[in-house]
């Protein structure tokens, strides 16, 4: 049996306290195993305090670890990756408990706490998950202060009161530290989280999968616009584009199929690629900021014809917008789109004719008739379109309950139900087109968006998703049509507000806010909190070296390390400097009563004949060192002493008359 | 707080050995010595390095991920451990510390250096860790009062003056990351009495006993005069014919005179080495201070005259604690 280091009762508390507020965010990340390990490693270390259990033996241990090893070989499949690192973390954090010893060991779970709560921000990183770590730091901090604080002082509140004071201390460096450090943006690659849902659009489209997301109330992406916001009828965010149909799905063209143009994809900063040449931009560009929630996809959002204008992001083939990895947490970009524009307006090459006109054969032979005769009837292709269009405007319905459909979609959507929602209408008029001889894509993104007018920024909402058509036509190249605009042309025009009526809407949100912005308060409430969203991302989650610079040029004139360096020292010193003062300047705590006063004056006039007392001297001390060197006075300087520390002690009126009468009366001569 | 060795082992090792030199030479002697800038030191402890790589973890974490709320985090331990340097430093800062006093002991007892802690302001000083060399310290607190006395107690083993050395006074408070500390010279110093070994009754001084003055103690065998009867007192000497007249209580004294001059003779030993008969020498002079009798000590070089008391008694004491045998030899060799 070893001696074991008893941890201090209220150290062991807070400890404990930090321990489960750091693994609870993880919980439901976690498998249940490792929660219920967790767990029986603090009901364990919780005995082991109360002396009903012993300290787990070596070989315990081993068997332990080797079996959690097992377990998340068996859970995860590899260590790599963001989850199973979390978790060897969290059970290499509570195996520790069980081998706190000494003093540091506590000290090591501590810093483990720290970095496991840190992780909690990988997968989070909202208001709340940021007040959350502050609640963990000020536990953790806690538990470290009361490990080096004295066992009878060792209160509970006075521990945390001492934290918070340095806690508090210690925000004007950290604000200092984050506007200043550089952002040297990532080193190496680092495992992403692997098991979070996707969300949006996916790459692919099916009936059916639009009405999924019209249920969801969750947002987007945000964006904010330099100059005025273009109108809805403009906004249409382009985020995939469908060439391929296989009879059921569309599917997205793979690189293959623009293999004759090389490089499918240009990276910001890269050399401008021979096809981007097929782009003729007509109109001044309108610069944006997207701000993306995390969708766990590589594709952005951006309106027709977009230019990145942000680094690690490019633009593709297709003229979309696409980031290097799957997006995980928030991700702001710059993108000026010039919203009047041609895009492969030149004769199309045969192999992009015939990638753009793909039809499965033997599906829906219906429509594939209807198109070939009405397009023979029709004489231009801009009539037949027309017709195409007309007809969806006269004899279908908007829906977002569509009835579900059979193999031949588009025969059973044109000819029989008649009633769809964007994917349906989208899906059968590129069929139609196809049909007909005239190259047609889908494309998909979010069309529309609500604008926050407490600070005129847009807000897209999953259930702004949208997918529309856009044709090729000769000399014009890629224009958009959106057959829903000719169904609903409300759907397009005053985006969700005008389906708020409709049950289906919104039906996976029953709390969400959005469905109560009929009552003025609660949607200016829902505004207001998006607007603080919004400011906590602008300025906290998406600071980075672009606004460092800005800032550096507006306080400092320049970027030069040397100034923002001074700069660092200068203002870091100033905070240092201040609760320096406020800690060490010396609080006078003279008493200001009679005996007080009266040795004050004594030791005065004993300086004036060049016998100074040190601050830190003791009467009795500073007595001895004038009594040696004025054997003259020792007689006076000793009785003196003597009754002001008797007065010090238990002292009467009297005597404190006695003492300033002698005082009055002691009038050193200067030595001869 | 329970303290293993191994949290005093920070004072040692190559580095720190030559950084006390150095303070060694910097701070000078003094009684007393206010802590402040000029003799206070401070220095991460393993733990500070330890949480600063934490940091740097943390730092790696939120460049990779590009995670500005891991930064946040990162620079707030940073200005923690800033901040804590200033509440570290001011945790030893404005004490003042003083040597009273230390009682002799007799060798292998513990001596108590006592000192006075006092704080020159109101902050609340806590877990100061003092200690002599490697001696396990002792915390003090100085958080409600303004001043405190401390016994530090350090282990004597051979007679003479025992130096302390240098005063370690260290602090590790607020967090534990940094070590502010001092070594005093706070030129204090304790005697050391010769370690009292039984030496069985002291031999009567032979050539001594003709110079013998009258020793007047309590006998029984002349009258010598009356004294107010004390309750618990024999009645056999109560002076009866007193009472009887009235006069009150008296108890009649005698006097026995007998010749009570000791001498305590270096020479009596003769055969053992010196620590030895010092020793013994001791253990008699403890044995003639309890007696009421005069005693005198006799050493190659020194001779104290009989007398009595407690001062007598230290001074023989500190004549044994002191003597130097070598530089009687070397005295009488010239």
């Amino acid at each position: 049996m070893q001696l074991i280091y008893q941890i201090p009762r209220n150290s062991l508390a807070w400890l404990l306290a930090a321990y489960l507020a750091v693994i609870a965010p993880h919980v439901m990340r976690l498998p249940i195993w490792i929660v219920l390990a967790a767990l029986w490693c603090l009901l364990w270390r919780i005995q082991v305090y109360r002396g009903v259990w012993n300290f787990p033996r070596r070989w315990v241990k081993y068997v332990l670890a080797g079996m959690c090893l097992i377990g998340l070989f068996a859970g995860y499949g590899r260590l790599a990756g963001l989850e199973p690192m979390v978790a060897l973390l969290v059970i290499g954090f509570s195996m520790k408990l069980l081998e706190m010893y000494q003093r540091r060991d506590a000290v090591l779970v501590i810093y483990l706490a720290y970095v496991i709560a840190a992780t909690q921000l990988l997968f989070a990183q909202t208001i709340s998950s940021a007040l959350y770590m502050v609640f963990s730091v000020v536990l953790m901090t806690t538990a470290l202060m009361s490990l080096n604080q004295s066992q009878g002082l060792l209160y509970p509140t006075r521990s945390l009161a001492l934290t918070g004071r340095l806690l508090l201390q210690s925000i004007p460096l950290m604000l200092l530290l984050f506007i200043v450090m550089p952002r040297l943006g990532a080193l190496w690659s680092v495992p992403l989280q692997q098991h979070a849902a996707k969300t949006g659009v996916s790459d692919s489209m099916s009936p059916g999968d639009f009405s999924q997301l019209t249920k969801s109330a969750e947002l987007a992406f945000r964006v904010r616009f330099t100059g005025a916001i273009p109108p809805p009828s403009e906004r249409y965010w382009r985020g995939l584009v469908f060439s391929r149909f296989d009879g059921r799905s569309w599917l997205q063209a793979e690189p293959f199929d623009y293999y004759p143009d090389g490089k499918a994809v240009r990276w910001f900063g890269e050399q401008r690629l021979a096809w981007e040449a097929l782009i003729d931009r007509r109109s001044k560009a309108v610069a944006y900021e997207v701000i993306l929630e995390p969708t766990q996809q590589t594709w952005l959002y951006a309106l027709m014809a977009p230019e990145p204008n942000s680094a690690k992001i490019g633009m593709t083939r297709d003229f979309r917008i696409v980031n290097r990895i799957p997006i995980s947490n928030r991700l702001a970009y710059r993108v000026s789109s010039h919203l009047d524009y041609r895009a492969e307006y030149q004769p199309l090459p045969n192999w992009r004719y015939r990638n753009e006109t793909q039809l499965p054969a033997g599906y829906n032979p219906r429509s594939v008739r209807l198109a070939k005769r009405w397009r023979a009837e029709s004489g231009t292709v801009e009539t037949y379109i027309q017709r195409v269009l007309n007809w969806f405007n006269r004899e279908f319905t908007y829906t977002v309950q569509p009835p579900l459909l059979g193999k031949d979609t588009a025969d059973e959507f044109l000819f029989e139900s008649q009633r769809g929602f964007c994917e349906h209408f989208a899906s059968s008029f590129t069929i139609m087109m196809r049909a007909a001889g005239i190259p047609a894509r889908i494309v998909v993104g979010y069309q529309g968006g609500e604008i926050n007018p407490l600070q005129n920024y847009l807000l897209v909402h999953q259930f702004d998703a949208h997918a529309w058509t856009e044709v090729w036509l000769e000399g014009k190249g890629w224009r958009r049509i959106d057959p829903t605009a000719a169904v609903a042309p409300e759907r397009i025009q005053n985006g969700f507000s005008s389906m708020l009526d409709r049950t289906e809407f919104l039906s996976d949100s029953p709390l969400s806010l959005v469905r109560y912005q009929n009552i003025r308060w609660l949607n200016m409430l829902r505004l207001q909190l998006d607007r603080f969203d919004y400011a906590w991302y602008s300025w906290v989650l998406g600071f980075d070296n672009e606004i460092q610079a800005d800032i550096f040029k507006h306080l400092f004139g320049s970027t030069k390390p040397i100034r923002i360096a001074l700069a660092l020292i200068i203002l870091g010193g100033l905070v240092l400097a201040a609760i320096a003062i406020s800690l060490l300047m010396p609080s006078r705590s003279e008493s200001n009563s009679p005996s007080s006063k009266a040795y004050r004056r004594f030791c005065r006039r004993l300086s004036q004949k060049g016998l100074v007392r040190k601050p830190y001297e003791p009467p009795s001390v500073f007595a001895e060192r004038v009594a040696k060197a004025r054997p003259d006075l020792a007689s006076a300087v000793v009785e003196i002493t003597q009754l002001f520390q008797a007065i010090n002690y238990a002292g009467t009126e009297q005597d404190e008359k006695r003492l300033v009468k002698m005082v009055k009366l002691f009038k050193p001569r200067r030595r001869v | 707080m329970a303290l293993t060795p191994r949290d005093t082992e920070a004072s040692t090792g190559v580095v720190s050995g030559r950084l006390n030199q150095w303070i060694d030479q910097r701070l000078p002697p003094q009684r007393s010595i206010l802590l402040n800038r000029t003799n206070v030191y401070i220095f991460p402890s393993k733990a500070g390095f330890s949480f600063l790589f934490m940091i740097f973890l943390l730092w790696l974490i939120a460049t990779n991920y590009e995670n500005n709320l891991v930064f946040g985090l990162a620079f707030l331990l940073v200005s923690l451990f800033v901040v804590s340097i200033l509440h570290t430093y001011s945790n030893l800062a404005g004490i003042s510390i003083t040597a009273v006093r230390s009682k002799p002991v007799f060798a292998g007892e513990n001596v108590a250096f006592e000192l006075l802690l006092k704080r020159h302001n109101r902050r609340a000083y806590e877990n100061l860790w003092l200690s002599w060399r490697q001696m396990p310290p002792q915390i003090v607190n100085l958080n409600d009062i303004e001043q405190k006395k401390i016994k530090l107690y350090l282990p004597s083993n051979q007679r003479g003056w025992l130096n302390p050395g240098r005063l370690l006074v260290q602090t590790y408070y607020p967090l534990g990351l940094l070590r502010a500390w001092t070594r005093l010279d706070l030129d204090l110093r304790a005697l050391v009495y010769p370690k009292p070994i039984t030496a069985g009754p002291i031999p009567m001084a032979q050539g001594a006993s003709g110079e013998g003055a009258i020793t007047v103690c309590r006998g029984t065998e002349d009258f010598y005069g009356l004294k107010e009867y004390q309750t618990g007192e024999s009645l056999r000497h109560v002076a009866w014919k007193q009472y009887a007249r009235g006069q009150g209580l008296y108890t009649k004294e005698y006097t026995a005179s007998v010749d009570r001059r000791i001498w305590l003779d270096w020479d009596y030993l003769a055969g053992m080495n010196a620590e030895a008969r010092l020793s013994r020498l001791c253990d008699w002079v403890l044995a003639s201070a309890r007696t009421e009798s005069e005693y005198g000590l006799r050493l190659p070089g020194q001779e104290i005259a009989p007398s009595r008391g407690v001062e007598h008694r230290d001074k023989l004491l500190k004549a044994l604690a002191l003597f130097d045998l070598n530089s009687i030899k070397q005295h009488s060799g010239r």
